[in-house]
């Protein structure tokens, strides 16, 4: 009970002193760079656009590789900080992309002087965000989950530092990083509008992509260009997928603990990859990276295991002081410049963010149960055989990185054109940021329910309504509190482009928590207002993690694991 | 009599187990897992750690290796104390610890190549020790090919390549079939009776009563909840030994009316 | 579908590991040669359906005869289990030599001129006999003993059965 209180306590300190030190680094700080024209908008540069929105994709790929293996591996493995890291992260996953505009734009835009170098950084840092903290997750489950017996083994051979994050940690992440690096690069693309026209205010700023085109062609109604740009990303997640996804995931199977010897066949691309990797050119190049590695790994740390609290030398005492006593000062000063411009701004504004949330939850429940009806019934089809799994899930994938504005036409002309409320398309909208992510879980927990268990039901009769309740239900019930959790995230996420909706220079608007942060941003570029209604959003949806979510969880843990 | 109470061993001491006592603390109790453990290990002896489950002989077990401290009392080790994971000893697990995406060559390797140990020197040893625990021809196989008592001799390879003084092992046979531990424990044997193994001593642990007797010297009996040693036992009867014969199920007997 | 002349004589199917079929050898060695098998399944603590296999295996071997509901250890048996390691593995190689799946892979690699076969092939020639389970369990046996009695060789990647070189033949 007591360190129940102490965990909660952390994480709401945490939130407060992450809020306070960023309105610190960003107030006043806010210069508008100029206005940078338009992109044409010609069927000629969608092969160029692509490459550059594909070169920013992987570039925010590789840094948030980068960044969930480092992160991941110091928390796992210090018990101490692990909590406030996974608290922080936890954050940083509720806060929508919009809500790292500002530090961007302030960090790196301003960095530049407003010079193009400076806006394809912030661009790419802005899908890092949308990226990052789905595969860090990953990482840490994965470090988490590796058998103790095996553990113990590596540490016994003195097997530390590097040699082991090699040897041990990398490998046995694969499997979980690969299948989340597809869900990643799904919201990756997906969010690549938000990110390829960056724009605070009077800045607008629209990088060349495939992301701005899409945005560009809606606005000036130009829907054949639209769709063009369209059938291009779905082209590149088709390719990708079969040329990269497919056989990574079959060997990322050798990396299983689980010794399930598994039957299925290596796709083509799989073995066109084992070729490669067989010519000589890829020797030379793999020798390369050992060599260069080697001096590294050779750092010998006599094998112990201390138990006793590291001793740190006086200069790193020092800069441990130093950079606590600014982030103390920023903190400080953030609060209180946080109050005074709290008081700036208009009441009834703050008076709206409450029910703001109200109204944005609203429509996430309503969405998620529309999601509930059909994901569940389409995950147990497709689950059912290997080739059906294989054959939909870059069908799905690709669904699900179709940004929300490909739909924004249709959405005008039809949903709101003919009943006249936005709402109805605000909660379609929302589906398209959050049911795949249910679906994927699902079908991940349907492929789990061990044979015996099917077999003993068809055996003793058990089917239709009565299958479902009893045996197929709990079954799945982890993955589907998983699949549930991601999926409010994505609809959270999915509420800056869901109720705010731009079709042919007009604004349809649903009055939520998306619509005033769009507000703030797009309309105010007001930092304050900014903060507060990304404040709202993250306490609401850690409080409703932690209070509905992670109870479902826990009571999934008890109740329905099966025992292996 | 082939049961002896006392120890009359004359050889040097390699491990020291005095008053060893560890205690977890889950939520606001104390859980007593070992308590007041002491005992010493000689050259030459094989030995091992008869006891229920949960009656803390693995973790006493990785106390002595190093992979954990007792909350009070020490362990020497050849006079000085264990600090942090004991480079002279090695350990075999009960579910193999095997690391799935490296060959059984590989696994070997993994604690060589940690050791900084050259690679000619390194290729001596795994081929020297695959071919002694049966493996050669499955250098490079996976472990998800190997049956349970190969994956097994994998980690009984793997261990001793480092050239441990203390071999420790942690129910090693007991997630094998019957056949298999048979086979596995008798090849143990020979290659301890025929000095063929680097080690001077072994400490295994066990919850089957026949298995310590058939296999070691001495017979070290512990209780549960919490956990202590009640009996040290030297076994006499001599090698080959046959859990069959009628000699050796008497000793079995004996030793159970001693425990109650 | 089954043939007259099949792979597998129509008995279980003798799907043992090597060292299982040593256990036995060593467990019957101390109980004096001979034993009665459900006694022997009873005293191991072993499922008969588990050990049924490993007698299988044992009798196709030579070295133990399975009569009258008794099992006891042939000559050749008590070969095999005084040998050293490498006497064990040539009267291993002797005997698996002559079991007819095992012929039909060597043969099969003979006809191939030394060269590696892919697994499939294997299972193709087995499953004229076997069901598609059985033939993998089967190839799965063929592959541990041939190992054992460096007989043959298996490589995972590629999924191919293959010669071993020779290293230092014995003097044989």
């Amino acid at each position: 009970m007591r360190r129940n209180i102490w965990e909660t306590a952390t994480r709401i300190i945490v939130f407060f002193i992450v809020m306070a030190l960023a309105y610190f680094l960003y107030k006043e700080r806010l210069h508008f760079p100029p206005i940078a024209p338009h992109i044409p908008t010609e069927y000629r540069k969608i092969p160029i656009y692509t490459l550059w929105s594909l070169m920013r994709m992987t570039a925010a790929y590789i840094l948030s590789l980068l960044f969930s293996y480092t992160y991941a591996y110091l928390a796992a493995t210090h018990p101490r900080r692990e909590g406030i890291m996974l608290a922080i992260l936890d954050i940083l996953q509720s806060v929508p992309v919009l809500g790292f505009f500002p530090a961007v734009v302030l960090l790196f835009v301003n960095l530049f002087k407003g010079a193009r170098i400076g806006v394809e950084i912030a661009s790419i840092i802005l899908i890092f965000t949308s990226q990052a903290w789905n595969i860090t997750f990953s990482v840490y489950e994965s470090i988490k989950t590796i058998p103790e017996e095996v553990k113990e083994a590596v540490d016994l051979m003195g097997l530390t530092g590097l040699r082991k994050f090699f040897s041990l940690i990398v490998p046995s992440s694969i499997p979980r990083v690969v299948y989340n690096s597809m869900l990643s690069w799904a919201g990756g693309w997906y969010f690549l509008i938000a990110c390829e026209i960056i724009a605070i205010g009077p800045m607008n700023f629209h990088l060349p992509g495939l992301g701005s085109l899409m945005q560009e062609a809606v606005d000036k109604g130009r829907i054949d260009l639209a769709l063009a740009s369209m059938l291009a990303l779905i082209s590149v997640i088709f390719i990708m997928y079969f040329l990269i996804w497919q056989p990574l995931s079959y060997w990322a199977e050798k990396f299983r603990y689980e010794m399930v010897s598994s039957t299925s066949e290596p796709p083509l691309t799989y073995h066109l990859w084992l070729r490669i990797a067989r010519t000589k050119f890829f020797s030379l190049l793999s020798s390369f990276f050992h060599r260069l590695i080697q001096p590294l790994l050779s750092i010998r740390i006599k094998p112990k295991v201390s138990f006793s609290p590291p001793t740190l030398s006086f200069i790193q005492l020092s800069l441990v002081t130093i950079l606590l006593f600014l982030s103390a000062f920023g903190t400080v000063i953030g609060f209180i410049s946080l109050y005074s411009s709290l008081l700036q701004i208009h009441f009834s504004f703050v008076v709206k963010i409450p029910l703001a949330v109200l109204a944005s939850a609203g429509r996430i429940a309503a969405a998620y149960i529309i999601s509930l009806l059909w994901t569940l019934p389409t995950a147990v089809f497709i689950a059912s055989s290997e080739k059906r799994e294989s054959f939909f899930l870059p069908i799905i994938q690709a669904c699900a990185s179709i940004p929300a504005i490909a739909f924004f036409p249709f959405m005008v002309r039809y949903i709101v054109g003919i009943t006249g409320n936005v709402n109805i398309a605000a909660i379609l909208l929302i589906l398209t940021g959050s049911q795949w992510y249910l679906l994927f879980n699902l079908i991940g927990g349907v492929k789990a329910i061990p044979t015996e268990i099917k077999q003993a039901a068809q055996v003793l009769g058990i089917k239709g309504w009565r299958y479902w309740r009893k045996i197929l239900i709990p079954a799945v019930f982890p993955s589907l509190i998983t699949g549930s959790i991601t999926a409010w995230g994505g609809a959270w996420n999915a509420l800056i482009v869901a109720e705010w909706i731009t079709y042919k220079k007009k604004l349809y608007t649903a009055f939520g928590i998306g619509y005033l942060l769009d507000y703030a941003t797009y309309k105010l570029g007001n930092v304050a207002f900014i903060l507060l209604c990304l404040a709202s959003m993250s306490l609401t949806i850690i409080l409703i993690n932690k209070y509905f979510w992670r109870r479902m969880y826990e009571l999934a843990a008890r109740k329905y694991k099966f025992e292996a | 009599m082939s049961l002896q109470q006392e120890n009359t061993n004359l050889k040097p001491k390699v491990l020291e187990v005095k008053n060893v006592f560890r205690t977890y603390h889950h939520e606001d109790t104390n859980i007593v897992v070992l308590e007041d453990v002491s005992f010493d290990i000689y050259e030459d002896e094989f030995v091992c750690l008869v006891g229920p489950s949960g009656c803390g002989k693995s973790t006493l077990l990785r106390i002595i290796v190093g992979l954990d401290r007792p909350t009070r009392g020490e362990v020497l080790y050849r006079g000085k104390k264990v600090e942090g994971v004991n480079p002279k000893t090695a350990l075999v697990f009960q579910n193999f610890a095997l690391i799935p995406w490296l060959t059984v060559w590989q696994n070997v390797e993994l604690g060589l190549e940690a050791r900084g140990i050259d690679k000619k020197e390194r290729e001596r040893r795994i081929r020297y020790w695959l071919e002694k625990v049966g493996l050669d021809g499955h250098e490079n196989a996976y472990p998800r090919e190997l049956s349970g008592g190969m994956k097994q001799r994998v980690g009984f390879a793997r261990a001793l390549a480092l050239e441990p003084e203390l071999l420790c092992m942690d129910e090693p046979f007991s997630s094998l079939d019957p056949l298999t531990s048979q086979n596995l424990r008798e090849e143990l044997l020979r290659l301890w009776t025929g000095k063929e193994l680097p080690t001077v001593s072994i400490l295994m642990v066990t919850h089957s009563i026949e298995e310590a007797i058939f296999m070691s010297d001495r017979v070290l009996i512990m209780s549960t909840h919490p956990g202590k040693i009640i009996r040290d036992l030297r076994v006499e009867l001599p090698r080959p030994r046959n859990m069959r014969d009628e000699e050796f199920q008497k000793i079995v007997d004996e030793v159970y009316t001693l425990i109650v | 579908m089954r043939k007259e002349e099949s792979v597998m004589d129509g008995e279980p199917l003798p799907s043992a590991e090597v060292e299982q079929i040593i256990g036995l050898l060593e467990i019957l060695d101390d109980l004096g040669g001979k034993e009665d098998i459900p006694k022997l399944a009873r005293s191991l603590q072993f499922e008969l359906d588990d050990l049924l296999p490993v007698i299988r295996a044992a009798e196709l071997l030579g070295f133990v005869v399975a009569e009258g509901g008794d099992i006891e250890i042939t000559d050749w048996g008590y070969q095999f289990l005084r040998g050293n390691v490498q006497e064990r593995k040539e009267i291993f190689a002797r005997a698996a030599m002559d079991v007819p799946w095992m012929k039909k892979i060597l043969d099969m690699l003979k006809e191939n001129e030394g060269e590696p076969i892919p697994k499939e092939d294997v299972l193709e020639a087995f499953q004229e006999d076997l069901s598609e389970e059985e033939a993998e369990l089967l190839l799965h046996t063929a592959i541990g003993w041939g190992r054992y009695a460096e007989l043959i060789g298996y490589d995972q990647d590629e999924e191919q059965i293959f010669l071993p070189e020779e290293e230092d033949s014995p003097s044989e």
